[in-house]
């Protein structure tokens, strides 16, 4: 399946894009949408990570990713109307994120069907995510949704070892620490992942 | 003989010329309350929009089928919620609750007739949200609520559905829509009738009328 929605990589389109837009700097760890927001606009990701979740105090399921080099656009669906977000959205790295008004962006959609095609892509993403996220809660063990959780992140990162506490995985995951901390001993004993101190090597790359 | 598509589509106000090019590459295909059907494909060359009637939605999941949500035709929802362009295959399945008829157009024409017609867009776009949304839904109530508060949500469903207050439904029915075990099923029911929300009868389930429907 090829994703083909990096508005980086087609220069003329992203200049026409940042003319309409503004782009905004971000820190790890910052919120940039909360659930029950409103927002009108539609952000593309020109550089960083941001997580998608649930967003509710008592749960904040991790979703999915988004990020610049794959899946880049944050859009809410709300082009033709004003329902408040359901979900979350936070930085995981530092990010540049361009905002642009649903307007400017449906009427570029209509100019320029690559971009069209980006956005459409982008919905499908997003529902496609959650599908197997679903099908993750209800078929798989609380192991293989840690492992399987780990790889992504490994894979984001580029790296076969990640640094993460258990309460962000406790919260990605939407389980009790104690629970984390079973699977992760049983992973190990598995030989799936060495562990020391708050990093995790996967052994299987 | 060719039925004719525009009348189905009143409710919709689309303009003449949408309707004119509907009518010409698009079908109707009827479905009978229980129909089922799997969405393999063959079933990504069309796009398929609910018109009358609903369904439900569900995801196989191994030999499971387990149940999302509705789809119902007050927005002429998409049915096959399918990516045009990358074709990927979400392995879902849906049964018509009552006589339901659907609209089928070429899922390559639609996205033509979207840059035309900003009615259109909107139903498409209007459509990704619900299913969005519906999903969210899903999500929550999986890792959140218990089993009890779900098959009590999925009752009171049923009984909207069926039009009545007595379910006649086997607890195996009830448990692979709710991917559950039956013990689990008959222990929540039980726990239902305790709290006065249902009454269990020798092959049924009766919804006692409660207020709260008129929310």
């Amino acid at each position: 399946m090829l994703s083909n929605f990096m508005l980086n990589s087609n220069s003329e389109l992203l200049g026409l894009v940042k003319k309409k837009g503004i782009e905004k700097y971000y820190g790890p760890g910052d919120v940039i949408i909360s659930k029950g927001d409103i927002k009108y606009q539609t952000a593309f990701i020109l550089e960083g990570l941001v997580k998608i979740t649930l967003g509710k105090e008592n749960n904040s399921l991790l979703l999915y990713h988004l990020n610049a080099e794959n899946n880049s656009i944050i859009s809410f669906m709300n082009i033709y109307n004003n329902t408040p977000i359901q979900i979350a959205v936070t930085t995981i790295k530092q990010s540049r994120l361009l905002w642009v008004s649903n307007t400017d962006v449906l009427n570029m959609a209509l100019l320029y069907p690559d971009l069209k095609k980006m956005i459409v892509d982008s919905y499908y993403y997003n529902h496609e995510q959650l599908v197997l996220i679903t099908k993750n809660i209800i078929s798989k063990s609380l192991d293989n949704r840690i492992f399987d959780y780990l790889m992504t992140k490994s894979s984001l990162y580029n790296s076969q070892k990640i640094t993460i506490s258990r309460l962000e995985m406790a919260s990605d995951l939407h389980v009790s620490k104690e629970a984390i901390s079973r699977s992760l001993k049983k992973l190990e004993t598995q030989g799936k992942i060495k562990r020391s101190k708050n990093l995790i090597h996967l052994t299987q790359f | 003989m060719h039925t004719s598509i525009s009348p189905l589509l009143e409710k919709y106000s689309f303009p003449k010329e949408l309707l004119t090019l509907i009518e010409s590459y698009g079908s109707i295909i009827y479905r009978k309350s229980n129909e089922q059907f799997f969405y393999d494909v063959n079933t990504y060359e069309n796009t398929l929009f609910v018109i009358k009637g609903s369904f439900n939605l569900y995801l196989q999941n191994e030999e499971k089928k387990v149940l999302l949500y509705q789809l119902f035709s007050d927005q002429m929802c998409i049915a096959n919620h399918v990516n045009l362009f990358n074709n990927y295959i979400i392995d879902f399945y849906s049964i018509a609750l009552e006589d339901s008829i659907l609209l089928s157009v070429p899922s390559n024409k639609m996205m033509e007739w979207s840059s035309q017609f900003k009615e259109l867009r909107h139903l498409i776009i209007t459509s990704h949200q619900h299913h969005y949304n519906a999903m969210l839904g899903v999500i929550q109530s999986f890792t959140e609520e218990s089993l009890e508060n779900r098959l009590h949500s999925y009752l009171k469903l049923k009984s909207v559905q069926k039009k009545a207050n007595e379910l006649a439904m086997p607890h195996q029915e009830i448990a692979s829509d709710l991917n559950c075990s039956r013990e689990a099923v008959t222990r929540s029911l039980k726990k239902l009738e305790v709290k006065g929300y249902i009454e269990r009868k020798t092959r049924s389930v009766v919804l006692t009328p409660i207020i709260e429907q008129a929310s």
